[in-house]
């Protein structure tokens, strides 16, 4: 009898250490943890804890990013609009989407997202990973419904595997797909141009990118400073009216807000790699960045949510002389080891 | 006969120790939390909403659904000494899918002073600290297509259709629900005594009749596509909101 109760004991005891052993399953899911390589010019990056870089999924948002699977007829990816050589924008006004429209915003360069608060033009998007979910459906974009594109990565040969690999996740779904994504955006961090490597006291600036740099932050010259804060990310992405026109086309921030104080308010663009980024601007009307300068020297309209700092400016305050010297020291902010790492291009 | 009785004893205690280990299990049995089921009904006044059929209203327009899918967020029964118990998550209602009718979660009973509930309270939409993303998992997964993705935020309501205007053209009718203005939570009374191991269907009915009518007068001809998409729409998510607040109510209670 005591034997038999000693075997009862023993099987259950082995039922229940069976049954422990299945819950954990340790072998499956073990992705690298990744450390971000920060410059000394850039602060430190907070990560969200819901979506922790590893090496996996760094590599498997790369891979999306880079695979047209995501668009309705796959013919374009991310990196269609967000080209790696022009700082992950596109040389063109507007872009074109799969269906052979174009929209009517300059598609944003892709750099140092992770220091940015809110995203697109407006900040419509809250964080990297809700961004990610815009362009893919956008009728005028790629095209695609979530439902489609979930069901196309769960039948590809690679993907489920590379999913259960970065997320341990068994089945794909559109978190997964957008955390990947915003994993491998959040390495675009560029932080080595010719000013980091002056501020470090590596290289010299010349005669002209010196004045550059003094008429970029003397506030009654460009005061330029005053937005795209010098250094770090050359940007406080705050949302501002710059009176590009007096009755705003596209009312930019008030999309978002329904506030009437945010009409044709948009987000200070980071000026890091802007030799490359061109056309300017929201809408990309401005080609060149003389054209830029110029608009904040005196080109400016006086609209009714124009920016306090450029209401109280005085037209034509800086020389010709002046605007190209603000120009040179700007294309010192281009970062060529960016630009061409090899670990942000195609995989 | 020595034989026969030790075998009958040792078959007698064997099972007398086998059965004492089954008492000991049932002896005190863990008690299930009561499960409770809200069930949604979609009407338009007393008639159960068809795919596709109009419905008359007293404006000369008439209208149908051919979707109508909504959020349920984070329902609660309240007690008479206040306590006020959650029972679900977000749940993505479709009237159409069978499988997408009722939100259901289970109250423990241990949290509350009494077990007479006299309270239901629901949101209708996407609260507002899950209305802040689209990483989402469940019923919040983007691929069901109720989220914004130009503005980050959930569509609470859809409901997409046709109406019939007073001189009898028919014409699209496309009403999207949300933004932070748009949630709300809303509260009916019921009268309901919760007991362990038992589940409970609650009865919702949704009334269209309502939802376009009280208290304020929602008519299809002047506005028949809104989308929550500028402040131009803030009247009507006012409106709707103050609406809703009507359109539910508890039709019937079953114990299981």
């Amino acid at each position: 009898m005591r034997k038999l109760s000693f075997f009862v004991l023993f099987l259950m005891t082995m039922v229940v250490a069976s049954c422990d052993r299945c819950k954990d399953n340790p072998q499956e899911f073990q992705p690298t943890p990744y450390t971000l390589d920060i410059p000394s010019s850039l602060p430190a990056m907070s990560i969200p804890s819901t979506n922790p870089l590893t090496v996996e999924g760094i590599a498997l948002g790369r891979k999306l990013f880079y695979d047209p699977i995501l668009s309705g007829n796959n013919t374009q990816s991310c990196s269609s609009c967000h080209i790696q050589s022009t700082g992950f924008s596109e040389p063109y006004q507007h872009s074109t989407g799969i269906d052979g429209i174009q929209g009517t915003r300059n598609a944003m360069p892709l750099i140092n997202l992770g220091y940015q608060p809110n995203f697109f033009w407006d900040g419509g998007a809250a964080d990297i990973e809700s961004q990610a979910l815009g362009p893919v459906t956008n009728p005028i974009e790629m095209h695609e419904t979530w439902q489609n594109a979930v069901i196309e990565l769960r039948n590809h040969p690679d993907y489920p595997a590379l999913f259960k690999q970065a997320f341990g996740i068994d089945q794909i779904t559109s978190q997964y797909v957008v955390r990947a994504i915003a994993q491998f955006e959040r390495t675009l961090i560029s932080g080595n141009s010719k000013y980091d490597r002056y501020v470090q006291g590596l290289e010299s600036l010349t005669d002209q990118e010196m004045l550059g740099l003094q008429i970029f932050t003397d506030p009654m010259k460009g005061d330029c400073n005053h937005c795209h804060v010098l250094g770090s990310t050359f940007s406080d992405f705050e949302y501002r009216n710059t009176g590009l026109d007096s009755i705003p086309v596209d009312e930019g921030r008030f999309r978002i807000t329904w506030n009437n104080a945010d009409k044709g308010k948009f987000k200070t663009p980071s000026l890091r790699n802007i030799e490359v980024t061109g056309p300017y601007m929201h809408d990309g009307r401005f080609m060149t960045l003389l054209e830029c300068v110029e608009h904040y020297n005196s080109g400016f309209h006086y609209a009714p949510n124009l920016d306090a700092n450029l209401y109280t400016a005085v037209k034509g305050r800086m020389s010709i002389e002046e605007m190209e010297a603000v120009v040179a020291f700007m294309k010192t902010l281009t970062d060529h080891e960016f630009l061409n790492n090899p670990k942000f291009g195609a995989p | 006969m020595n034989k026969n009785f030790l075998k009958a004893f040792s078959l007698i205690a064997l099972s007398a120790i086998l059965w004492g280990c089954r008492d000991k299990e049932t002896e005190t049995p863990t008690p299930v939390n009561p499960k409770i089921n809200l069930v949604f009904s979609h009407k338009v006044g007393d008639q159960e909403i068809v795919q596709g059929q109009f419905y008359s209203r007293s404006q000369g327009e008439s209208f149908s659904f051919d979707m109508l899918k909504y959020y349920v967020s984070q329902a609660a029964l309240v007690n008479t000494a206040g306590d006020t118990l959650y029972f679900t998550g977000h749940n993505l209602m479709d009237a159409f899918n069978a499988n997408r009718k009722k939100a259901s979660g289970s109250i423990d009973l241990d949290n509350a002073q009494m077990s007479t509930f006299n309270e239901l309270i629901f949101g209708i939409g996407v609260s507002p600290e899950f209305n802040t993303s689209g990483d989402q998992a469940g019923d919040l997964d983007p691929a069901f297509g109720m989220i914004w993705t130009w503005s980050t935020g959930y569509i609470f309501m859809k409901h997409e259709g046709q109406f019939i205007d007073s001189t009898g053209a028919t014409q699209p009718l496309l009403y999207h629900l949300g933004t932070s203005r748009a949630y709300q939570r809303y509260s009916m009374p019921i009268n309901i005594q919760l007991k362990n191991d038992k589940t409970y269907d609650i009865h919702v009915d949704f009334n269209f009749a309502e939802v376009y009518n009280s208290p304020n007068l929602i008519t299809f001809t002047d506005n028949n596509v809104i989308q929550s998409s500028g402040s131009q729409d803030i009247p009507w998510i006012s409106s709707m909101v103050q609406n809703l607040q009507n359109a539910f109510s508890v039709s019937s209670i079953q114990v299981k």
